[in-house]
């Protein structure tokens, strides 16, 4: 049991397709995640990097607190099932399911133990002695799951289980599958491309596309709230119905007016689309509206509320039993109809009278409706929205706003009037600042708290801490280096400085920037890496070597004791051992006999049923002659001898293969008898070998460790030091490899870790790669080794300083904006060192986040 | 009519079975034959008769005793053969099912053009190499033994690799994978799932590998010239031809033909036990192959 975070996670194949990018999940302890999408969208691949099958390209995963991504698959406490079960088919039930174990090298009789208990959770356990191929698909997915759970593994994948078995077994899987996560408590992740199975078995679900993540959320939160129409269209069966329209806010509701069709406008309140962007609601911007069949009816209860009902012309049902699926159209269909963009599927309870060709009036709930932006297909209305667009005019260096107040200096823009300013969310600090608020709503979402307040006459939403109420007063600042502003034709007047400045750099090893520069410095670093990893291990070692001082001068003391005794015990163990050996023996012969009398036994039953079949056909045959022969004398009309004649030479030529069938499966089904009665004695004795001789083995040891513990404690010291050893070599390997970012010929420490994953995303083609670092504007510090670059403007927002330097990298100028506290001179020459750790750090060519 | 119908159609069915059954017989009694005549011949006594079958009572075991006494080795030629090719078998099959799960299973670069080379190498027939082998084995002092061979033949295994790959092709890789969760490495792929679902493969392996070297003649007569061999150390394909050939101490064609009959016995047995194996080996690899 754990939880498991991925951090960035990418699969790119070396010719440059990416099948993951940018994953990013929390994943809690005992959760039951799903992974849906369609057919190569990256969730398999996804689950198989999980499992360590898939070379992580970059990024990170955890299980637990462990980072895994060079772990190996058996190292990383994880089980999977296949979609095709994966079972060794020359082992029997209970072998499959014990393999994992006995390569671990668990006792026994737990491993007995163990199997007997998933074989009894899952109902096999008259199976265990059968092999895969003697089994339904149903049956061998079981065992799969068996060998998965009773591991007890910290994470359980599921990769398509069900999709090889047929509607009704995969049905009572799912519920099964259901009842183990209920039991076993263990954090699952399930990849299918089944919505059904989504919806059902997760607790959480993600839905993926073309590598992508479009949404992790609840099941009942993805179906009432997607982010997106590839959502909102890829879970729910029927398919959402889409249509385009446009949004107009009128004075007390919102209007949204049909495309495509002429039908009355529907009417939707103002609350509805609060967190909408105001472009949306000017009736000019396409929209995509969505709902689902069972949003619209044509019962007589709904229509009789009069609002919000469209003309439908009936295509076609499909009736489904206890309901019937409307199919039709808000325009008139012509010719056989089909999808268009006016189609719409209305649940209802049955056909109520009406046929195909009928115009019937709907009523769409407008509370249940979805609008999305047809042209990025994202809502528009989210559950957190990612800015304010406010109403703003600047003239005269005066900005109106919340109220008029002074221009921030900085911002570009001497006048605008009727303009808007989008201020990012997460760009407004409350409880500081000079604008004053009242909180008209507060909403809880997970970990944040958004509330809706109202400053002056604006409305705007920011993000509060829990302690905020409604009605409360509240005082927030904004900075405005990150607000876009647009004029009345929307025409962006000035863009937001960027969170981060980019930096390019290439990668080198310690030699290389040794060679270029020349500079001792470098050089110290390494042997200070190198003398602190040596002294280190001074230390074990002293400590090392004096534990084995002791262990030895103990072991030779407690051997000096023992020896007069040695040759007692010694021959109290060959005794014993020869014991156990005769018991062996005796199992073997017990369990040859038993074979060669099943052998013997099977080989009568065998001859006794064949020689039935062929009585039994042989009386057939005869019977059928003199039929014949009869039939012949008696008959003498022409026709019917002929009728007799036919069916007789039938007879005659399809009796061999009728004979052969019978035999064939008399044959199989008792060659499987006799299979499965073999395996039996089979499994039998190898228990009882194995236990035989693991105790045999365990006498030995328990001898030798009593009467010779100098050569056990030689044996372990030896085994430890050389351990160590190896541990040693490898830290110091590790402290001379060092690594850097060049700028110019300026070369950059990178701090270990950070190139453990560079390098991991990349292998060896890292000195070959180009590097973005985004520097956020507090990255910076200031040494005497930086980069050199020259202050050039100060840029006031308010309530945010910073200055602008430009410099030189690699010939190409770079702009950087840093946040200092002390006052710089415009004009003069500053060093800035990126500080490696507060960066981001990108492969520059595929866009790949590293760090 | 459907009686008509229904009766010409079987007249048909009949037809063609017999014509399909007298091409067959045809052919086996082609491929048969020449074995029958050399039976006959073996009990022939040779100098006396030269006809196909022997005449009444001139019936003789003495080609047989010939091959056993001091002035034909033959016993030590079939042993000789028999070590050669018994660890050539050893040594190829486990080469062959090592490169084939390796090619099928590992990705690493340069693969398919590896498996391609060695697809058109193998279209070169082994013998244009001969002088090259010839000189190696020389220059490793192994030029005057008979023994040389088994190196020889088990040099060119790993280009034999096709069918057992496309066989290994066929296990699913979910089994690989499977173990590897389960906590198992390569290794325990390869010796304990692979290598048990592999049992028609294998025996198909080890009896081409056992059949080239027990029949090979080009190499070990090359290497008789070359290395001067003494009669004792010859292969039996070399000795027998010597015995068949005119012009030789040796020769002596009744004597050839028991000896030939006599080399024939342990690979016809091993085809008729093995030959389920065997051509389910052979499908098998064909699937995909």
């Amino acid at each position: 049991m754990a939880s498991l975070k991925l951090e960035h996670i990418y699969k790119v194949y070396p010719n440059g397709h990416k099948a993951v990018s940018d994953f990013n999940m929390n994943i809690k302890d005992g959760e039951f995640i799903v992974f849906v999408g369609p057919s190569g969208c990256g969730k398999s691949t996804t689950l198989r990097m999980i499992a360590g099958l898939e070379d992580i390209s970059s990024g990170e995963l955890y299980i637990g607190d462990t980072l895994v991504n060079d772990m190996q698959p058996k190292d990383r406490d994880i089980a999977m099932v296949f979609q095709n079960y994966a079972l060794y088919p020359h082992m029997t039930v209970y072998e499959n399911m014990a393999f994992g174990l006995t390569l671990r090298k668990v006792p026994r009789a737990e491993i007995h133990e163990k199997v007997m208990w998933a074989a009894d959770v899952l109902g096999l356990k008259d199976y265990l002695d059968r092999k895969p191929k003697a089994m339904s698909g149903g049956q061998r997915q079981r065992v799969s799951l068996g060998r998965a759970i009773l591991r007890n593994p910290k994470v359980m994948l599921l990769d398509e289980p069900l999709s090889n078995l047929d509607a009704k077994l995969r049905g009572q899987m799912r519920s099964m599958i259901s009842k183990l996560h209920q039991q076993l408590k263990t954090t699952f992740i399930y990849v299918t491309h089944d919505q059904v199975e989504a919806m059902t078995l997760g607790t959480r679900v993600v839905v993926m596309k073309l590598g992508r993540v479009q949404q992790i959320d609840s099941p009942q939160n993805l179906y009432d709230h997607p982010v997106n129409k590839f959502v909102a269209g890829f879970i729910g069966t029927p398919q959402m119905n889409f249509f385009n329209v446009t949004l107009l806010e009128g004075k007390d509701d919102v209007e949204v007016r049909w495309s495509d069709c002429e039908q009355p406008s529907l009417r939707i309140s103002k609350q509805s689309v609060l967190k909408a962007e105001k472009k949306y609601l000017r009736g000019d911007v396409p929209v995509c509206l969505g709902f689902r069949c069972e949003a619209v009816s044509a019962e007589e209860e709904e229509l009789a509320k009069k609002d919000n009902i469209v003309d439908v012309t009936i295509s076609h049902f499909e009736e489904l039993g206890n309901e019937t699926l409307i199919y039709g159209d808000l325009k008139e269909i012509e010719g056989l109809g089909g999808e268009s963009t006016t189609s719409i599927i209305i649940k209802a309870s049955s056909k109520m009278g009406h046929k195909e060709g009928d115009v019937i009036k709907a009523r769409i709930d407008v509370e249940r409706i979805h609008l999305f932006d047809a042209k990025s297909e994202m809502t528009i209305i989210p559950s957190i929205p990612e800015h304010n667009v406010l109403p703003v005019s600047i003239q005269n260096e005066k900005m109106d706003l919340f109220g008029t107040f002074n221009k921030p200096v900085s911002i570009p823009v001497d006048f605008l009037k009727d303009g808007t300013i989008s201020i990012p969310l997460d760009a407004i600090t409350v409880g500081k600042g000079n604008v004053e608020a009242k909180v008209l709503l507060v909403e809880d979402h997970e970990d944040k708290h958004l509330a809706l307040v109202k400053a002056n006459d604006k409305e705007l939403f920011v993000f509060v801490d829990e302690k905020v109420k409604k009605g409360d007063k509240i005082v927030f600042s904004v900075n405005y280096s990150r607000a876009t502003f647009k004029d009345e034709k929307e025409m962006v007047v000035a863009s937001p400085l960027a969170d981060r400045d980019n930096l390019f750099a290439t990668f080198v090893n310690l030699k290389t920037a040794y060679e270029d520069t020349k500079d001792e410095n470098l050089m110290a670093i390494r042997n200070e890496r190198v003398n602190k990893v040596n002294e280190e291990y001074q230390k074990i070692e002293a400590d090392f070597n004096a534990e084995k001082e002791t262990a030895i001068n103990e072991a030779s003391k407690k051997e000096q004791e023992i020896a007069p005794e040695v040759e007692t015990k010694r021959q109290e163990l060959e005794k014993k051992n020869k014991e156990l050996t005769e018991k062996l023996a005796q199992a073997r012969n017990e369990y040859r006999t038993g074979v060669k009398e099943a052998k013997v036994k099977h080989a009568q039953i065998m001859k006794d049923e064949m020689a039935k079949i062929n009585a039994q056909y042989k009386e057939m045959w005869e019977k059928e002659k003199l039929d014949y022969k009869e039939s012949m004398m008696k008959n003498k009309d022409r026709e019917t001898r002929s009728q007799r004649r036919l069916s007789y030479s039938i007879f005659k030529e399809s009796f061999p293969q009728m004979k052969q069938n019978d035999v064939e499966r008399k044959t199989n089904s008792l060659d499987f008898e006799k299979e499965t009665e073999l395996n039996g004695l089979r499994a039998k004795f190898t228990q009882t070998k194995t236990l035989l001789t693991d105790q045999i083995k365990e006498n030995k040891k328990a001898f030798e460790e009593e009467c010779f513990p100098l050569k056990i404690v030689n044996k372990e010291f030896a085994k430890r030091e050389k351990e160590l050893q190896e541990k040693k070599a490898n830290d110091l390997l590790h402290a001379e490899l060092i690594f850097f970012f060049k700028f110019n010929d300026q070369f950059f420490l990178i701090p270990d870790d950070i190139t453990g994953r560079i390098i991991q995303g990349l292998g060896n083609k890292v000195f070959t790669k180009t590097f973005r670092i985004e520097v956020p504007h507090y990255g910076f510090k200031e040494s005497d080794k930086g980069l050199p670059f020259k202050v050039v403007s100060f840029i006031n927002y308010g309530d945010t300083k910073m200055y602008k330097c430009t410099g030189e990298i690699f010939g190409e100028k770079v702009v950087v904006y840093i946040d200092k506290e002390r006052e710089m001179e415009l004009g003069s020459s500053v060093n800035l060192e990126p500080i490696i750790p507060e960066t981001q750090i990108y492969e520059n060519e595929l866009n790949i986040r590293l760090y | 009519m459907a009686e008509k119908h229904y009766a010409s159609k079987r007249l048909a069915e009949k037809s063609n079975r017999i014509l399909v059954y007298a091409i067959l017989i045809l052919v086996s009694v082609i491929w048969v034959l020449p074995f029958v005549y050399l039976i006959f011949q073996s009990f022939i006594n040779i100098p006396s008769s030269k006809s196909f079958f022997p005449e009444a009572g001139n019936w003789t075991g003495q080609n047989y005793a010939n091959l056993f006494n001091k002035d034909t080795p033959f016993f030590s030629w079939w042993i000789n053969t028999f070590i050669i090719a018994f660890f050539t078998a050893a040594l190829q099959t486990v080469l062959v099912l090592m490169t084939s799960y390796a090619l099928s299973r590992l990705r690493f670069s340069g693969r398919q053009a590896l498996m391609k080379l060695i697809l058109i190498l193998g279209m070169f027939p082994g013998f244009l190499g001969m002088l090259v082998i010839y000189y190696i084995l020389k220059l490793l002092g192994l030029n005057t033994s008979v023994f040389s061979l088994i190196l020889v033949y088990v040099a060119s295994s790993a280009m034999s690799y096709y069918i057992a790959k496309g066989f290994f092709d066929t296990i699913p890789k979910s089994l690989d994978e499977a173990v590897l969760i389960d906590g198992g490495s390569k290794n325990t792929v390869f010796w304990q799932i692979i290598l048990p679902l592999s049992k028609p493969i294998i025996i198909y392996t080890i009896l081409v590998s056992f059949t080239g070297p027990w029949g090979d003649f080009m190499f070990g007569s090359y290497i008789r010239v070359a290395g001067g061999l003494q009669a004792s150390q010859y292969t039996v394909a070399v000795g027998l031809q010597l015995l068949a050939n005119e012009g030789h101490g040796l020769h002596d064609y009744g004597t050839f033909c028991a000896g030939a009959v006599l080399v024939s016995i342990p690979i016809t047995a091993l085809f008729f036990w093995l030959q389920r194996y065997y051509v389910e080996g052979i499908a098998g690899g064909a699937v995909k192959g």
